[in-house]
């Protein structure tokens, strides 16, 4: 996990010309993220005291949890495009018919996104000790709104989360 | 043994005058790659990193939840929720 590697990913997200190169980036962000947290990064130093600590791990998991919002919300801006379909009038002009485009994720699987992660925030502002049951009820919470779509392009994304939950100590 | 390392670098095609660069670049790759397990290890240990207070680290965590919120909000403004039905 070298910073060159982090310089590459990050100058892949923001080429940003081609829905590939975003998700490749994105990939390998989550890539580092995840080798960063198996090599025990994820830990908070050994000279916090316990309330320190705490803050520390929930900071931590807040940002994960904005990660995954920022990440619907950039999938969102994507547009995918099918190839344009030429239909022949049998005694007329060929009818070119214009590509029809979506976001790579839907209004509504961002929606289902944010509204949760700011349901977690707001909880884990008024209790941060809590951060662990808060996140995990959230993230069941989060993917259950997601249709069968939105689970598949944000399975890494909220993977990482349910690893670095498990992972924090 | 400075004969044997001689000729294994002249085998490998590095003489005297040439080994100094190759001696740069690999100081060049090697050190920052050291220099970030170092500094790693020390964060770990809590070396030389000052503990911060408890309103430091309060003020750092909600600065991330804002962050987040305001992300939101950013999107939400942009993205009104179309009315339902019963909305008229």
């Amino acid at each position: 996990m070298t910073r060159r590697q982090v310089a590459r990913s990050a100058l892949a997200v923001g080429l940003g010309g081609s829905a590939v190169s975003l998700l490749i980036g994105l990939a390998i962000l989550i890539l580092i993220a995840l080798t960063g947290i198996g090599c025990g990064a994820y830990r908070a130093p050994a000279s916090y005291p316990q309330p320190q600590r705490t803050l520390w791990y929930a900071t931590e998991i807040a940002v994960a949890v904005n990660t995954v919002q920022t990440a619907a919300i950039q999938l969102n801006k994507i547009s995918v495009c099918e190839a344009g379909t030429v239909i022949t009038a049998e005694s007329g002009p060929a009818l070119d018919i214009p590509p029809a485009c979506h976001p790579l994720l839907s209004e509504d699987n961002v929606r289902a996104v944010g509204e949760t992660a700011s349901d977690i925030r707001a909880s884990l502002r008024k209790t941060p000790e809590g951060w662990r049951a808060i996140v995990a009820t959230g993230l069941e919470r989060m993917t259950a709104r997601l249709d069968n779509a939105g689970q598949v392009k944000l399975a890494a994304y909220l993977q990482a989360v349910r690893f670095l939950l498990g992972s924090l100590p | 043994m400075n004969a044997a390392l001689a000729n294994v670098l002249k085998a490998a095609g590095i003489s005297a005058v040439n080994a100094i660069p190759v001696a740069g670049q690999l100081f060049a790759v090697f050190a920052p790659i050291v220099a970030g397990m170092i500094q790693k290890h020390q964060e770990a240990k809590g070396i030389d990193a000052p503990v911060p207070t408890v309103e430091q680290m309060t003020a750092q965590f909600m600065a991330t939840l804002d962050q987040g919120d305001a992300e939101w909000a950013a999107w939400v403004a942009m993205h009104p929720k179309p009315p339902t039905p019963s909305d008229g």
